[in-house]
């Protein structure tokens, strides 16, 4: 087999996704966003939950989906979750609550390096570097990414 | 002699490439859409280098010709499934076929109340432009339920087959199962009733003779692509004394008789329904397809695509980690599977780097994997040009699967 598919499945993604360590709704979300990828049928819905403040403090899904979106969904939502700990252990409130604007950022740069763009995968998303040669699969990377946009764009729930 | 797969695989230069460095195709997506044979590229190429003009009503020399090799075309379609000339309309794929018979016939024959009968195995194609007309009608569309071998329930199509049934529109071969309907036995049912019958042949064409006389089906519909021929041309069969009665789908040049501000008349059937220039050298290779395919032979082909279909469910039966969707005996080289667990796509996408190009999804079939409990499906198909071998990289491929998958 050749060596791009082996980094690809040998990478973290695919433990990541049989772990699934951080599926889940969130019984406190603010805001829901549910997309469907029409080409493979894949299905994810995610809710996030937004401070008073509105910044981005939590982020939960739920996918029926293959392995690269619940990876992805997997690591999306751990992201969330390690900036908002770095927000709170932080005295004086630097570094910044996640904005909303932050996460269209991070989907652009993960798309970036998805179409094999010079700037590195930004912290916690090196994993999906792997999935630029395969660009049939870069819509299940961004599903997650476009599920989370989708859930902001809406009314809260 | 018998079959000779390397001789018939010699005149698709498509399965002579090399994929991902040095890796032999092995195509089995043909159920997608079927590789061309040497003489469907030929007769294109030739057609356009010595005659090639638009059709109909020109006074040219080159148009008569052309005109003439285009309707010689439908004679050989005609001939093809056992129809009228007058009978053969050329579309552009079988999804307009559909649309046309569900938006012309329909527009004029539905209203509330009455049901157009689909099943839980069609296409998208075949689902769609019924619900649309049914919109548009107050016609109501039903779904005949599929059991859990991939066959249609017959008990459940004849409880919803009934005095409001004014259209049974069926596939004639499952795209994702391969499962063959007993069309014979639906027809007759459904003109019991009164109602007519539209067969989706889009993958029965292509696996066996139809002949639309002794199905007595109503309205048939098909596609070039799948039949070794180019994009861009399909076949609607319907019964001459239907598609006189219907209104025309699209209106512009050629369908027309007389055209003022004061009202527009229209020609007779099958012109009336093919409105503007027509894919006039995509039907010069669907004729070269369909005499490819009868040289070689439908039924020879459909007998070595059996024997394929045969070794590969050996095949696969004998791995305990397979799953095999749609197993009646009456089935084509369609074969719909999942390895373990594994979602489709990260199988097709290890296949795929091994060389085996298939379908990994829902294949426009999203009620179908409601039906099956399952979110996606991985699916090979063979065609005339397909061997063991083929089948033996496809099981190779799997265990590769298998390797990275865990």
């Amino acid at each position: 087999m050749d060596a791009e598919t082996r980094t690809l499945f040998e990478s973290r993604l695919l433990s990541l996704a049989k772990a699934r360590a951080r599926e889940g709704r969130l019984p406190e979300a603010t805001h829901t966003g549910a997309v469907k990828n029409p080409f493979c049928g894949d299905e994810i819905a995610v809710d996030v939950k937004l401070s008073a403040q509105g910044a981005v403090v939590d982020l939960g899904y739920e996918a029926k989906a293959c392995s690269l979106c619940v990876a992805s969904a997997e690591l999306l939502s751990d992201w969330i979750d390690q900036v908002y700990s770095q927000a709170q252990s932080q005295e004086g409130g630097s570094p910044a609550p996640l904005q909303p604007e932050d996460l269209h950022a991070l989907a652009q740069a993960i798309d970036d390096v998805l179409k094999g763009g010079n700037a590195p995968a930004p912290d916690g998303f090196e994993a999906l570097v792997s999935v630029a040669p395969f660009r049939a699969r870069h819509k299940c990377v961004t599903l997650p990414f476009d599920a989370a946009i989708k859930a902001l764009e809406d009314k809260q729930t | 002699m018998g079959y000779d797969v390397a001789a018939i695989r010699a005149q698709f230069p498509t399965l002579e490439r090399k994929i991902y460095g040095n890796k032999p195709l092995i195509f089995l997506d043909s159920a997608a859409s079927a590789q061309k044979p040497r003489a469907v590229t030929a007769a294109m190429t030739d057609f356009m280098d010595t005659t090639y003009s638009n059709v109909h009503r020109g006074i040219h020399a080159l148009s008569q010709e052309a005109t003439d090799a285009c309707e010689a075309v439908r004679g050989k379609v005609a001939g093809f499934m056992n129809a009228d000339e007058r009978e053969v309309v050329f579309t552009k794929n079988t999804t307009e076929g559909i649309n046309l018979v569900a938006q012309s016939w329909g527009r004029k024959n539905l209203s509330p109340g009455d049901e157009i009968l689909v099943t839980e195995l069609e296409h998208h194609a075949n689902i769609v432009p019924w619900q649309l007309i049914a919109e548009a009608t107050g016609a109501k569309v039903r779904a005949v339920a599929v059991l859990d071998d991939g066959a249609l329930d017959m008990d459940d199509f004849h409880a919803k087959l009934g005095p409001s049934t004014k259209m049974v529109a069926v596939a004639y071969v499952s795209n994702v199962l391969g499962t063959v309907l007993p069309v014979e036995d639906i027809i007759k049912a459904a003109h019991a009733q009164g109602a007519l019958v539209l067969l989706d042949a889009s993958q029965a064409v292509t696996h066996r003779r139809v002949d639309v006389k002794a199905l007595d089906v109503d309205f048939l519909v098909w596609t070039g692509h799948k039949l070794y021929g180019p994009t861009g041309i399909g076949v609607l069969f319907g019964k001459y004394d239907l598609l006189d009665a219907m209104p025309p789908f699209l209106g512009g040049g050629d369908m027309i008789d007389t055209v003022s501000f004061q009202g527009t008349t229209f020609r007779e059937p099958p012109y009336r329904f093919e409105a503007g220039t027509p894919a006039i050298v995509e039907t010069i290779g669907l004729g070269a397809a369909i005499d490819w395919v009868e040289t070689v032979g439908i039924e020879a082909i459909a007998a070595h695509e059996a024997d394929l279909l045969d070794y590969a469910m050996d095949q696969l039966a004998a791995a305990n980690d397979v799953t095999v969707f749609g197993t009646t005996p009456t089935k084509v080289s369609v074969l719909a599977f999942l390895l373990g667990d594994h979602h489709a796509h990260d199988v097709g996408t290890i296949l795929d780097r091994t060389g085996v190009a298939l379908r990994v999804g829902q294949h426009c079939a999203e009620p179908l994997h409601m039906r099956l409990g399952v979110h996606s499906t991985v699916r090979a198909s063979f065609a005339a040009y397909n061997s063991r071998a083929d089948v033996d990289g496809l099981l190779d491929g799997l265990s590769v699967c298998r390797e990275l998958l865990g």
